[in-house]
C-alpha cells in the first residue's frame, strides 16, 4: 500500500508544524506568543479539568476522616477561606492540617485543589488557582504534611506544580535537630515500589540516624523554597564506600500520589521558622534510653532506638 | 445517513473526553510500576484505524496539541502533536492490514501505540534531557506500554460500539456483533431466521468481523481480498445460490432432466458489505439480464435474476456438448477452496451450473488444496482438466501461462518471485494481445482464490462473450456506493468504466454517492468510510474496453488501467 499524494502532503504539513512548534519552544521558552497560547490552553483545559475533577472526587482517599470529630466549629471559617462551595470531609481534614502547618510556620498561603496530573515523564500537577489568586512561578507548594513542590508555570486560573518527587527536583534541606545542610532528590515515577527520596549531606561531619526529620532550608530569596517546610524522615542510611558525606533514604511526609488540597506560599515568613512546623516526635523516649544505657550495650541495637520514632512518625 | 452529523463529531468529542479523563483520573492512578495508560494515544490510534491515515493524522495532531497545551503540560508544545500525528498516520495505514479482523485490529493498534510510546519517550529524552532522567524512562516506559496494550481492546470495542450505535442504533450494534442480540427487537430476529434457511452463508452476516474496524472491505460488492489473498477465505463466500437455483439442493430436484432453463439466481447478500466481489465479476460476464449501468451485484442484491449465457462459466450448459472422457463420472463438480463449506464462492458457482447440466457427462472434480496455496502441479492439473473438457465457451479455452522463472519458489529472487498469470484465448495471435482479451497479472503470492479467479476469468472472458457483451450492452458502468477517489474501489473516480474518465480521479463526496442495492451502510464502515478497504478491491481492468473488472491487489489508485 502506498500513501496517496494527499496523505503525504498532509503528513508533511503536520510534521513540519509540530517540529516548528517544538523548535520555537525549545529555543525560546518564554516566547510571548507561545505563552499566550499556553495561557489560552490553560484557560480552556483548566476549566474542563476543574469541572471534571469536581464531578469525580478522584483523590478521595487522601485524608483521614476520623480526625474530623470535634472540629466542627472551624468548618465555616475554613470553608470561607477556600471559597469552595462544598468541602468533602477529606478535603476538610486536609485543609485543616494545611492551615495548622501554615500557622505554625507563619506562612501566608493560597489554598487550592489539585485538578489534573500531567502526562509524560515529569511529575507535574495542575492546581486550580493561578495568577489571579496571586500565585507566581517559583513559589513553594505545601500541604498539611509538608513539602509538595514548586510552582513552575502560572496561567490566570491554574498553576502547574512540579512535585518534589520528580527526579529532577532537588530540594535543599536542613536536618532537624542539628541544622546540618544537605539536599534531597525525588524518587521519580517508580515511586510505586519505594517512593523514597535520596538525601545527600553537604558536610562530612554530619551524622545521620534513622528517624531524623528534615525541613527545607532557605533558597536564595526564598524561591523556590521557603525555609522550614517539613520534607521527610530518614528511614535508612545508605552506605557508600569511599563517599565523603553521608547519604540516606528519606520517606517524604507527603503522599505524592494522593494530593488533594494544597497551599501555595505566597508570602515568605518574616523569620525562619526553623523546625516549628515539624510534626512532634511521638516518643521523646530515646533520650531517656541514651542517658540510661551505656554505650557498649546500646551499640548492638542501634535500630531499635531509632525505629520507634520512625514508625510513630 | 441518519445522524450523520453525530458521526462527524464522534472523534473530537471522544478525544476531548479522553483528554480530560486522562489528565484528571488516569494520570493520578497509583499503578504498580509507576506508569499509567495513555488513553489519548490509544484512542488516537483506534480512531485512525477507522478513519484512515489522513484523518488519523489530523486527529492525532489535534489531540497531541491539546495534550501539549492542557495545563500540567511540562513538555514542549508540539512534542505530543508530533508523536500522535505519526501514530495516527501509522494506524491509518495499518487499518488495511487489520481488515475486518478484530484480532488484527488489536494487534495493529498495539503496535502503533507501543511505537508511539517509545517515540514519545525518546523525544522527551532528547528535548528535555535536563528534566527526564534516562533511568526513569527505562523503568517507566515498558510499564506504560503494557498498560496501553491492556487498554487497547476495550477502547477499540467502545469506539466500534459508539460508532455503530450512532450510525444505526441498537440494531447496528447487533449486526456488527458488538452487542448481544438480546438487545434487538423483533425485526432483526425474524430476518435472521429467514437467513437461516438459506444455504450456508446466512450466519456470516452477524459475525463480528463484518464491518469491523477498517471493515470497509466488506462494504462494497467486489470489496474482497485481492486475487491471491489467501487468508480470510471466509470473506470469499458471499456468492450464494439461492433456493431453486442450480447448485442448491432444491434446484437439483426441480429440474431433473433438462438443462437449466431456470434463470440462475445469484444472490449477493445485500447486507453483507463485503460480498459480491467475485460474484459481480462472474455475473457481469454472465448475465443476460445484465444491463449497462447496473452492477450485477446490485441486481443480485435486489433479488433480480439474470441468467448465465451459454458458454459462460457458471452459465447454462445448453449448447455444451458432452465430451467423452475415460473416467466419465457423473457427479457434481466442485472446486473447493478452503476448509469451510461456505467458502469458495467461485467453486460453488461453477458447480452450480455444471450440476444443472445433466446432459453433460464428464464433470471433472477439481479440487484444490484447502488452505494452502496450490502447488503448481495442482494448478496445472486443474487447468488441464478444464481445457480437456472444453466446457467453457466455444473458443475460450484458457491457457494458463505461468512463466516458470517467475514462480515463487523456483527461483530465489525475491523481485522475480512474482507469479504471473497470463490468460489468453486461443485465437489470439502469439505475439499480439487481443485488446479485448483479458490479461491478468498479479504480483503477489499465489493463493487459492487467485487460481479460482483465474479459472473463472478464463472461462468468462472468452471472445464471444465479450464481443456479444460489448455489442449488446455497451460499456458497463460499475459504480458502487461511496467510492473514494483513490481507494481503488470499483466504480470510484479513478476507476470509472466510462472511457473518457478512466484515468480521471475525482474525489467524490461521501454523502452523494449512490448506493445500489445495499440497504444500509455498515455501521463501522461509516467511520471507516474513507478507507473502505477499496484497496483490496479489484481495480485491475481486464482490457480497458472489455468492461470487465477483475480483482487485483494493486492499490493506491494511481493508474486506472490495465496492469
Amino acid at each position: 500500500m502506498r500513501d496517496t499524494r494527499r496523505t503525504r502532503v498532509v503528513l508533511f504539513v503536520l510534521l513540519v508544524a509540530a517540529l516548528a512548534l517544538i523548535a520555537l519552544n525549545y529555543s525560546d521558552g518564554n516566547n510571548s506568543a507561545l505563552r499566550a497560547v499556553r495561557n489560552a490552553g490553560g484557560a480552556i483545559f483548566g476549566g474542563a479539568e476543574n469541572a471534571a475533577s469536581s464531578v469525580a472526587g478522584f483523590f478521595g482517599g487522601g485524608g483521614s476522616a476520623t480526625q474530623v470529630k470535634g472540629l466542627q466549629e472551624q468548618v465555616d471559617k475554613l470553608r470561607a477561606e477556600l471559597s469552595a462551595e462544598q468541602l468533602s470531609k477529606s478535603d476538610y481534614a486536609q485543609l485543616r492540617k494545611l492551615l495548622l502547618l501554615a500557622g505554625a510556620a507563619q506562612y501566608r498561603i493560597v489554598a487550592a485543589s489539585v485538578v489534573a496530573v500531567g502526562t509524560g515523564y515529569q511529575q507535574t500537577v495542575t492546581i486550580d488557582a493561578g495568577s489571579s489568586a496571586g500565585i507566581k512561578p517559583d513559589e513553594t507548594v505545601i500541604n498539611g504534611q509538608g513539602l509538595v513542590g514548586e510552582v513552575t508555570a502560572v496561567t490566570a486560573g491554574t498553576s502547574t506544580v512540579l512535585l518534589a518527587s520528580d527526579p529532577s527536583e532537588v530540594v535543599g534541606v536542613a536536618l532537624a535537630p542539628t541544622g546540618q545542610l544537605g539536599w534531597v532528590s525525588g524518587p521519580g515515577k517508580t515511586a510505586g515500589s519505594s517512593g523514597l527520596m535520596k538525601l545527600q549531606m553537604l558536610s562530612s561531619a554530619a551524622v545521620l540516624k534513622p528517624g531524623d526529620q528534615l525541613v527545607t532550608s532557605a533558597s536564595v530569596n526564598d524561591r523556590p523554597f521557603v525555609p522550614g517546610v517539613p520534607v521527610g524522615q530518614i528511614t535508612k542510611l545508605v552506605v557508600q564506600n569511599g563517599a565523603l558525606t553521608e547519604s540516606a533514604m528519606v520517606r517524604p511526609f507527603v503522599d505524592f500520589s494522593a494530593l488533594g488540597v494544597v497551599g501555595v506560599v505566597i508570602t515568605k515568613p518574616a523569620h525562619n521558622p526553623r523546625f516549628a512546623a515539624l510534626p512532634p516526635l511521638p516518643h521523646p523516649g530515646p533520650t531517656v534510653t541514651v542517658t540510661v544505657a551505656p554505650r557498649a550495650s546500646r551499640s548492638p541495637t542501634p535500630g531499635s532506638s531509632g525505629g520507634t520514632p520512625g514508625t510513630g512518625g | 445517513m441518519r445522524k450523520a452529523w453525530l458521526g462527524r463529531w464522534l472523534a473530537p468529542v471522544l478525544i476531548l473526553v479522553a483528554l480530560v479523563v486522562q489528565l484528571t483520573v488516569l494520570n493520578g492512578l497509583r499503578l504498580p510500576g509507576g506508569g499509567v495508560p495513555d488513553l489519548v494515544l490509544v484512542l488516537v490510534a483506534v480512531l485512525a484505524m477507522t478513519e484512515g491515515p489522513v484523518r488519523g493524522m489530523i486527529i492525532g495532531f489535534a489531540a497531541g496539541l491539546c495534550l501539549d497545551l492542557a495545563p500540567p503540560a511540562s513538555a514542549l508544545i508540539g512534542q505530543y502533536a508530533l508523536v500522535f500525528c505519526l501514530a495516527g498516520w501509522g494506524a491509518g495505514r495499518l487499518s488495511g492490514f487489520a481488515g475486518r479482523s478484530a484480532l488484527r485490529a488489536v494487534v495493529s493498534v498495539a503496535v502503533v501505540v507501543a511505537c508511539a510510546e517509545a517515540l514519545a519517550a525518546g523525544l522527551s529524552l532528547v528535548l528535555e534531557h535536563a528534566q527526564v532522567p534516562t533511568a526513569e524512562v527505562r523503568s517507566v516506559l515498558p510499564v506504560s506500554i503494557v498498560y496501553d496494550l491492556v487498554l487497547c481492546p476495550f477502547v477499540l470495542y467502545l469506539v466500534a460500539l459508539a460508532s455503530a450505535l450512532l450510525a444505526d442504533g441498537v440494531a447496528g450494534g447487533v449486526r456488527q456483533g458488538l452487542l448481544v442480540s438480546a438487545f434487538l427487537p423483533e425485526r432483526a430476529t425474524t430476518r435472521k431466521q429467514h437467513k437461516r434457511r438459506q444455504p450456508r452463508l446466512a450466519e456470516a452476516a452477524a459475525r463480528a468481523g463484518d464491518g469491523w474496524l477498517g471493515g470497509g472491505p466488506g462494504r462494497h460488492p467486489g470489496a474482497h481480498p485481492g486475487v491471491g489473498q489467501r487468508a480470510s477465505t471466509k470473506a470469499a463466500s458471499r456468492l450464494r445460490p439461492a433456493n431453486g437455483v442450480p447448485g442448491s439442493a432444491s434446484g437439483l430436484a426441480r429440474h431433473p432432466g433438462r438443462p437449466a432453463t431456470t434463470p440462475a439466481q445469484f444472490k449477493v447478500a445485500g447486507r453483507r458489505r463485503r460480498d459480491g466481489a467475485i460474484g459481480s465479476v462472474v455475473g457481469s460476464g454472465l448475465g443476460r439480464n445484465w444491463q449497462p449501468s447496473r452492477h450485477p451485484g446490485l441486481l443480485a442484491g435486489a433479488g433480480r435474476e439474470f441468467r448465465p449465457r451459454h458458454g459462460d462459466l457458471g452459465g447454462s450448459a445448453a449448447r455444451l456438448r458432452p465430451v467423452a472422457r475415460k473416467s466419465s463420472r457423473r457427479g457434481r463438480a466442485a472446486i473447493r477452496f478452503g476448509a469451510h463449506r461456505g467458502d469458495a464462492s467461485v467453486g460453488r458457482s461453477l458447480g452450480s451450473s455444471w450440476l444443472a447440466t445433466p446432459g453433460r457427462a464428464p464433470t471433472p472434480r477439481l479440487r484444490l488444496a484447502g488452505r494452502h496455496s496450490p502447488a503448481l502441479g495442482q494448478l496445472n492439473s486443474g487447468l488441464t482438466s478444464l481445457r480437456g473438457q472444453s466446457a467453457i465457451g466455444s473458443g475460450g479455452v484458457p491457457r494458463l501461462r505461468m512463466a516458470a522463472t517467475r514462480m515463487a519458489g523456483t527461483t530465489g529472487r525475491p523481485a522475480a518471485a512474482v507469479p504471473r498469470l497470463d490468460f489468453r484465448t486461443r485465437q489470439s495471435a502469439p505475439g499480439r494481445r487481443n485488446p479485448a482479451a483479458p490479461k491478468f497479472r498479479r504480483r503477489n503470492r499465489l493463493g487459492p482464490s487467485a487460481v479460482a479467479f483465474g479459472l473463472v476469468s478464463g472461462g468468462t472472458l472468452d471472445q464471444s462473450t465479450f464481443r456479444a457483451a460489448r455489442r449488446q450492452l455497451g460499456t458497463p458502468r460499475l459504480r458502487l456506493a461511496r467510492g473514494r477517489r483513490s481507494t481503488g474501489t470499483l466504480g470510484t473516480g479513478t476507476f470509472a468504466a466510462r472511457p473518457g474518465s478512466a484515468l480521471r480521479r475525482r474525489p467524490l463526496r461521501l454523502g452523494k454517492q449512490p448506493r445500489f442495492g445495499y440497504g444500509r451502510r455498515s455501521l463501522l464502515s461509516r467511520l471507516a468510510a474513507t478507507r473502505a478497504g477499496g484497496r483490496w478491491l479489484g481495480r485491475t481492468q481486464a482490457g480497458r474496453r472489455s468492461g470487465v473488472y477483475l480483482l487485483g491487489r494493486r492499490s493506491g489508485g494511481q493508474t486506472g488501467g490495465l496492469e
